[in-house]
């Protein structure tokens, strides 16, 4: 279980007859950013509580950095930074006095190196103009700049983050991002997003959940490449037609789906031998000398593509 | 960096970890904010006050009407006032001063955000109780009996013992312990401060009127009419002591059953 910050094996959450959380077999590697996905009410809040023992499973097992999470939740929260979907803090405290707060959980020593943390990261979430206000009067965003900063104030190993960016606009989507990117030396990340833009900027692996069920996983950029299928994805300016048999008849070009016309044509070419392809897709596409090729080159999906794909075509599975 | 090198991580894997922050934070709650003032002049005023009254005004006036009040009748009251009211007063505010402690925090996400530190729930349990405990022992017991004793040492220091005094108290404070963690422990298993507010209430005022002793020997609901007896020289009756020790053990047991509800909580 070392190998791996994260990993789960059948782990289960049920309220009663309602599945949360259905076998979740999960594995999170040292130094990725990892991007859960899934629509509201897939179960990815619940699977973060139980890596905190916040609740407990119902069935399975798992484990952060070899400490079970049923038997040994106290060593896994010295090393994590959790930031909650819905921050809430105490209300009569400043940001300053919060990671102090926060701070005095996880170590002790001289006054002013402590106070020099706190600093840090108030600068780093750009808090320190509000650092000795009251929380009480904060807006959505200046919460979750605080939840970020109480939750990496330990300089933890793991760093959970619920929806991190779900509450801020879009220059503070972008400055969390920047900070994970930055943080990702030192922690692992382990978040969970509907925002698929930013999976897809930061994210190096990904598991994507539907329904409590965990639906796919694995690095981002297979993910991207499709599930297995090769295709290619060509701009062409002419009289397409003869070209279209040519292509057709090729006997490693599996289809060739149309995908825009208007005054250009954009084919989608799937095939099914990918050296037959690279060596002579181009080659017969530019062969026509009234047809004229704008764009080529291997299909690169996008995430929201993927995950649509396989959240819609799981949701007809059942 | 030199100085970022010099903290320690604390570690440990104990039944307490956490307690040092929660204490602090919940002690801050007391005594870093005017709510210990408030408590305390509130309480002050309101039990020496009415003490006061009993003792110095009422008097004059019941011979007005042409009632003769001697200052034996009058110490008498004085102690019925502030011992027995007393009870009843102070438990009444320990609930209505903890009933959001630990539900609030349920409710709005803070417990949830605290657990996920390393924080042993015993010690988050710990943590409320202790520094609720000074805070009301202080405001509502120590200073307003302070003041007391020195109300009644003024009116009348032969008529009673200090001894007699602090032994009045000491179930004054006992009641408050009860209280104080009934409240905690409903505050962990109920969902709402109304369920909570039922219970307590239903208990300080409707269990002085159950009319079976085989039940209420076990409980402080009848210590309100022996409470003033030490303080009167008197001799407790042999069921006050069962009384005593039950109001002790379930003050005990509502600490276990806090703390072992709150480890099974779900976040």
């Amino acid at each position: 279980m070392a190998d791996y910050v994260i990993e789960t094996q059948g782990l289960t959450k049920q309220y009663g007859p309602v599945t949360a959380l259905d076998n979740l077999s999960l594995t999170v590697p040292r130094h990725a950013i990892f991007g859960f996905l899934g629509p509201n009410g897939a179960g990815k809040t619940t699977a973060m509580r139980l890596l905190l023992g916040l609740i407990r499973p119902s069935r399975g097992r798992g484990a952060v950095f070899g400490h079970d999470i049923v038997t040994d939740s106290l060593a896994i929260r010295a090393r994590v930074g959790y930031l909650p979907q819905h921050p809430s803090f105490y209300p009569e405290m400043t940001p300053r006095e919060t990671l102090r707060f926060t701070a005095s959980f996880f170590y002790t020593g001289p006054q002013q190196a402590i106070e020099a943390r706190i600093e840090e990261t108030l600068h780093l979430v750009g808090l320190l103009d509000k650092a000795d206000r009251r929380i009480r009067g904060f807006s959505g965003g200046e919460r979750q700049r605080l939840g970020i900063a109480q939750a990496q104030i330990n300089h933890p190993d793991l760093l959970i983050l619920d929806e991190p960016a779900a509450a801020l606009d879009p220059l503070g989507r972008r400055d969390v991002l920047q900070i994970m990117e930055r943080l990702r030396k030192y922690s692992t990340i382990f978040y969970s997003t509907h925002i698929l833009d930013d999976v897809q900027q930061v994210s190096d692996r990904v598991a994507i959940l539907n329904q409590g069920k965990l639906i796919s996983q694995g690095p981002i950029d297979a993910l991207l490449n499709g599930n297995g299928q090769i295709v290619f994805s060509v701009t062409l300016k002419g009289p397409v037609e003869r070209l279209y048999a040519t292509i057709t008849g090729q006997p490693w070009v599996e289809q060739v789906a149309l995908v825009y016309q208007n005054g250009f044509t954009q084919w989608e070419i799937e095939v099914s031998d990918e050296t037959a392809a690279e060596a002579r897709l181009f080659r017969l596409l530019a062969q026509d000398e009234q047809v004229q090729v704008l764009a080529y080159g291997r299909k690169k999906y996008e995430l929201e593509e993927i995950f649509m794909q396989l959240v819609e075509g799981d949701n007809h599975g059942r | 960096m030199a100085a970022e090198m010099m903290l320690q991580a604390r570690e440990g894997n104990q039944w307490w970890r956490g307690l040092g922050p929660l204490l602090r934070r919940e002690n801050r709650l007391w005594w870093g904010s005017r709510r210990w003032l408030v408590q305390l002049l509130l309480w002050t005023l309101l039990l020496n006050g009415i003490l006061i009254g009993g003792l110095y005004i009422l008097p004059p006036i019941a011979a007005a009407d042409g009632v003769v009040m001697t200052d034996a009748d009058a110490l008498d009251m004085g102690r019925q006032i502030f011992f027995s009211m007393g009870v009843l007063l102070l438990a009444i505010g320990a609930v209505v001063l903890l009933q959001d402690s630990i539900i609030e925090e349920k409710n709005n996400g803070t417990a949830e955000w605290v657990l996920s530190k390393p924080v042993a729930r015993p010690a988050y349990i710990l943590g409320k109780l202790l520094p609720n405990l000074l805070g009301l022992g202080v405001t509502m017991l120590l200073v307003p009996g302070v003041v007391g004793y020195f109300i009644f040492y003024t009116f009348d220091a032969t008529a009673f013992s200090l001894g007699g005094f602090l032994f009045s108290q000491a179930i004054v404070a006992l009641h408050l312990l009860f209280y104080t963690t009934l409240t905690l422990m409903l505050g962990v298993i109920c969902r709402s401060r109304a369920q909570l507010l039922a219970v307590a209430l239903a208990s300080l005022i409707g269990g002085s009127m159950v009319p079976i002793p085989a039940i209420v020997q076990f409980t402080p609901w009848a210590l309100g009419n022996l409470v003033v007896l030490p303080m009167m020289g008197a001799t407790l009756p042999p069921i006050a002591i069962t009384m005593l020790v039950s109001t002790a053990v379930w003050s005990l047991v509502f600490i276990a059953v806090a703390i072992w509800r709150f480890k099974r909580l779900e976040f």
